[in-house]
């Protein structure tokens, strides 16, 4: 395995305050970007995901330790060896006026070009492979004021490779994206990682997405960062650690947070199949706690003949043809 | 690699760097510009044939030598001082524009231009007068007092700002400091104004009406060489200015210096507006409208185009302004700021409202 | 027979002519009021100047400022004789404002207004100015430095409580906007305000008659009468010496009303105060145009129209020198009139702080500025002339 991309060594984040002395954020933190990886920064809000990631970057300075950034001290670097080594895409992708895709592109050239800015064949040959990497083709001749927020952020993450910077970090780059566009664009991280042999570290909410795409996580709580493969992580029980809060449990089983049960009362829900499964989540949504075994109240499909469901509350049954009905029942007998 | 053919394909070669842009404008501006130079020429309050114009022109003599004068010390100075002063409130608007990223961003925001309407208020309002003894026998360092007063001034207004500009992060920041920073300046001419005699009151309220006719021979070097210079440093940013459209945090990705960009934008407007100012007055409404007017002729956001096209813009919308002040065929002359106003508003009032609608 | 006895002495008394005084109460009040008294028997005519009338009505008199500035209403003051019965105020205006006179204590707000105020003997009763700072007559700036005349400020800022304080019976103030005046405010205070509209006179004359203006409030008629005709007979003389040289010994004269960088000069109109004082001294103003408006043009113009001119008055604040006008722009050294160095400014009389005595004495002693026009314009009439504002700027 080659040497890491980046390397934190005793690295502590935060913001120095005049008056109430430093508020850190994270301490002596050991970290690894290796190249060929796709790394998802996960935690929950405000615990210093961004910090962490402009600290990175370059754009924070750290209250201590120090990063490397193939072999050099991220410190010492001219803004410009900063660029050419470390790209970046931020959650909102500008919109300037009057600017094309392939302009927008073409800004990632700034690190290569001379003080004009004058773009050479080997620039216009990166340019295009970035955009096509992106699969933006057919975006790059329009202006950016006719594109979608997908569309621009797609052409952000082009322009970062454009950059040839072995290092990527992008601060949540899907935050305003839908979720086809979301996935969309972790795959694409995924394959620029493994094609392209970049590092990549995004920071995202999307748990579900991270856990598929990533090859490895970093998780950020205020104790500290957790890294691992996302399946070894979830096994650890890292995940719920970090994520746990009132009334939420990251469920080992389906990979999903899940609401916490509540003293609800007890339902048993017979049968299986879609119809089953979306039962299920209707009365956990609602509060009530699953059974497996027949109790007090149960519910199952008509057998009839008819479609629908059957409600049992203490041997009093009754006939619904919605999940609505049947929720709306038990309300009511439950008074 | 078939996706990079097609993006090639979607592109053609010729025009993958400025991709969309009108490059056509520049040369035409460049033509029109020379056509209006020699229509200010031309055209004065003295009605002088056009011959007798180029005879002066030429380094001849006309058939009166007041024509000869006029033409070589009214309005060849005249013509040119609108060209500088034009194309460095253009450039010195992008710059603050690009930097703001607020398109109502003008090159006196910072407060340069209340600087300068300090030193020339302290000058005109406290000394002995627009030309005072202070100025008598000084010669041309008299000529330069109050452009060093002006330039003084822009320059304190400038060191405070660069002050901050080191210190803040934000360039909103830097905007409502400077703007705030315009507003005390103000308030100190007020004062002064305020406490002194109605005849300097009217040499300030002069200057500030702005005019183009007031730099001679002598002193147009001067204009022209600090004019130069801040255009220069303008076009040595162009790069960083590029990136900046992106916003802070990407340029600095890109590999922009922040600190040192700010500061050297600083120091452009601060060259491109301290003598402009000083020998024209604060000219209103140029440093704002160009920079639209350019983009929207150009259709480009690339400052390699944007810089040079402000610059011909804004020469040829000054030069426009001075020849309406001046309404050939008649001896009357109307306030610069009045013309530039009423050319200059429209512009801004059809830009904001575009981007009302979301079109810019 | 005693009823139609007395009848008829009441019917006798009514066919005597009024009670007649010999001059006009100018110290105190009226006692015994007689409704068939003129309490004014010296009245004031006017000559020259166009912005007030006057009318007397036995034991009143009715004054009315019309165009005191730009879009003025007719400002209509009543000045009751003190000691006697006001007519009703229905019987004027809205805006009549009533005062009793003679009048007492007063406020100035222009320094044009206190070479009248001097001349009439009336400096005792002036209590406030607007500022010191700018005022020329050495006995009002003794005044200002023992403490016995404020300073009220000027415009809209006029210190009110101040005015308020002094009580003066009466205020002279000027009016240029409505918006930035002080009469607005001091009206809203009650105070009696008059509007001194003689800065709107075209005549020279006109404008200094505006001294009888001021007499009005403290029954000095004939006084005013006598001065004036003193200053009308010396304007008249000296005119009379211009008028007798001829058409083409008249030079022509720039008047540079220079200003700076607006690029622009304004040259008055034939009809206005500064045109008509260089040609009743025999000079040609250049470059004027028919009318009493100034008129707005470019450098170039004047440098056409106006490189010939024989005499530059150069009424500009702060030249005093020819260095210091080329140092203003080196273009003015191509002037005819430079390089012959007939160049005169209007500043010989000018304080510490840089107020100027020409626009204070002369704008109310129009035969002084004739005099040193006529001195500049024709210096073999009067070769021992003594210059009261007007000098001749050095050039090297």
């Amino acid at each position: 395995m080659t040497a890491p991309a980046l390397t934190t060594r005793g690295l502590t984040i935060g913001y120095r305050r005049r008056r109430k002395g430093d508020l850190v954020l994270a301490r002596s933190l050991c970290l690894e970007l290796a190249r060929g990886r796709l790394i998802g920064l996960l935690g929950p809000n405000g615990v210093g995901k961004s910090t962490l990631l402009r600290t990175l970057g370059g754009l924070h300075p750290a209250l201590a330790g120090r990063v490397r950034l193939a072999g050099h001290d991220l410190a010492r670097l001219s803004p410009r060896a900063l660029a050419r080594q470390l790209s970046l895409v931020l959650t909102f992708a500008p919109q300037p006026a009057l600017m094309t895709g392939y302009g927008l592109v073409a800004l990632g050239r700034q690190p290569q070009s001379d003080w004009l800015g004058r773009l050479g064949d080997v620039d216009h040959a990166a340019i295009a492979w970035a955009i096509s990497a992106v699969g933006a083709d057919e975006l790059a001749a329009s202006p950016l004021a006719a594109l979608s927020d997908g569309q621009r952020q797609k052409l952000m993450i082009a322009r970062a490779l454009a950059q040839e910077a072995p290092v990527m970090l992008l601060d949540e780059p899907t935050a305003y994206l839908d979720l086809p566009r979301r996935v969309e664009t972790m795959q694409l991280l995924k394959r620029l990682a493994h094609s392209a042999g970049r590092a990549i570290l995004v920071s995202t909410h999307d748990l579900d997405l991270a856990l598929r795409s990533c090859d490895q996580l970093w998780l950020m709580s205020a104790t500290g960062v957790v890294t691992g493969a996302p399946e070894d992580l979830v096994l650890a029980g890292a995940l719920g650690e970090t994520f746990d809060a009132a009334g939420f449990r990251f469920d080992q089983d389906s990979g999903a947070f899940i609401q916490a049960s509540s003293p609800g009362r007890l339902v048993c829900v017979r049968g299986g199949g879609a119809q089953a499964i979306w039962m299920r989540r209707a009365l956990e949504r609602s509060g009530y706690a699953l059974s497996d075994e027949p109790g007090a109240i149960n519910v199952a499909r008509r057998n009839d003949g008819e479609t629908g469901w059957k409600l049992t509350i203490a041997g009093r049954a009754s006939a619904h043809s919605t999940i609505q009905s049947v929720l709306a029942a038990l309300e009511d007998g439950g008074a | 690699m078939a996706g990079a053919d097609r993006a090639r394909q979607a592109i053609s070669p010729s025009s993958r760097e400025f991709a969309g842009a009108r490059l056509y404008v520049l040369p035409a501006l460049l033509i029109l510009l020379g056509a209006l130079l020699l229509l200010s020429l031309a055209l004065g309050s003295a009605a002088i044939p056009l011959d007798q114009i180029l005879r002066a022109l030429l380094g001849g003599e006309a058939d009166s030598p007041a024509w000869t004068n006029i033409v070589l010390k009214f309005r060849l100075p005249k013509s040119l001082t609108a060209m500088l002063a034009g194309a460095a409130l253009g450039a010195g608007g992008l710059l603050m524009q690009t930097y703001f990223r607020n398109p109502l961003a003008e090159p006196f925001v910072l407060g340069l231009s209340s600087g300068a309407s300090l030193g020339v208020a302290l000058i005109v309002l406290t000394s002995g007068g627009v030309g005072g003894a202070l100025l008598a026998g000084l010669g041309l360092a008299g000529d330069l007092l109050l452009t060093a007063a002006a330039g003084a001034g822009a320059a304190l207004a400038m060191g405070i700002v660069l002050l901050v500009a080191l210190r803040v992060r934000s360039g909103v920041t830097l905007l409502i400091l400077g703007l705030m920073f315009g507003y005390l300046v103000s308030a100190m001419v007020s004062l002064l104004l305020y406490f002194a005699l109605p005849e300097r009151i009217q040499a300030y309220i002069n200057w500030t009406f702005g005019s183009f006719g007031g730099v001679t021979v002598e002193q147009l070097p001067i204009l022209a060489s600090v004019t130069l210079g801040g255009l220069l440093l303008s076009a040595a940013l162009i790069k960083p200015l590029n990136a900046l459209l992106l916003g802070d945090e990407y340029a600095r990705s890109l590999g922009v210096d922040l600190p040192r960009t700010r500061c050297g934008i600083v120091l452009a407007v601060a060259l491109l507006v301290s003598a402009v100012t000083a020998y024209c007055g604060p000219i209103a409404f140029i440093g704002i409208a160009v920079p639209h007017l350019c983009r929207g002729l150009l259709a480009s956001a690339d400052h390699r185009l944007l810089l040079p096209g402000t610059c011909l813009t804004g020469a040829c919308v000054a030069i426009c302004a001075s020849l309406i002040a001046e309404l050939p065929g008649n001896n009357l002359v109307l306030p610069l700021n009045v013309v530039t106003a009423i050319l200059g508003a429209p512009v801004v009032m059809v830009v904001v409202l575009r981007r009302a609608r979301g079109i810019a | 027979m005693k009823t139609t006895l007395l009848a008829l002495t009441i019917f006798v008394a009514s066919l005597l002519p009024a009670v007649a005084l010999d001059a006009n109460l100018t110290d105190g009040c009226a006692s015994d009021y007689d409704a068939n008294v003129d309490y004014f028997p010296q009245k004031t005519e006017i000559i020259h100047a166009a912005g007030f009338s006057v009318g007397y009505f036995g034991n009143y008199k009715v004054v009315r400022v019309a165009d005191a500035y730009d879009g003025a209403p007719d400002f209509t003051y009543v000045l009751l004789q003190c000691g006697t019965p006001a007519p009703p105020a229905t019987d004027f205006a809205d805006n009549a404002q009533f005062i009793a006179v003679p009048a007492r204590d007063l406020i100035t707000l222009s320094t044009s207004q206190l070479p009248p105020l001097s001349r009439l003997g009336l400096l005792d009763h002036l209590v406030g100015v607007d500022s010191g700072f700018y005022i020329s007559a050495p006995e009002v700036a003794d005044m200002i430095a023992a403490g016995a005349v404020a300073e009220v400020g000027f415009g809209a800022q006029i210190n009110i409580e101040m005015v308020l304080e002094l009580a003066p019976d009466l205020v002279m103030s000027y009016g240029l906007d409505p918006a930035t005046d002080a009469h607005p405010a001091l009206l809203e205070a009650d105070v009696f305000t008059a509007l001194d509209g003689s800065w709107r006179e075209q005549s020279p004359l006109g404008r200094a008659e505006w001294l009888k203006f001021l007499a009005l409030f403290y029954n000095l008629e004939a006084e005013a009468k006598a001065i004036y005709a003193d200053i009308v007979a010396g304007y008249q003389a000296i005119k009379a010496l211009a008028d007798s040289v001829d058409a083409d010994e008249r030079p022509a004269v720039l008047l540079n009303s220079f200003l700076g960088y607006a690029d622009a000069w304004f040259i008055p109109g034939a009809d206005t105060y500064a045109s008509r004082l260089i040609r009743d001294a025999g000079g040609r103003l250049l470059l004027s145009e028919a009318g009493s408006a100034s008129h707005a043009l470019s450098f170039e113009a004047v440098y056409a129209g106006g490189l010939d001119a024989d005499i530059w008055l150069i009424e500009t604040f702060g030249v005093d020198t020819g260095a210091a006008l080329l140092a203003l722009d080196s273009r003015f050294g191509d002037f005819a009139a430079f390089k012959s160095g007939a160049l005169w400014n209007n500043n010989r009389d000018e304080n510490v702080n840089g107020g100027n005595n020409y626009y204070e004495l002369g704008a109310t002693s129009p035969h002084l500025v004739l005099a040193d026009l006529l001195a500049i314009f024709h210096p073999e009439i009067n070769p021992s002339h003594e210059f009261a504002f007007y000098q001749r700027l050095p050039v090297e």
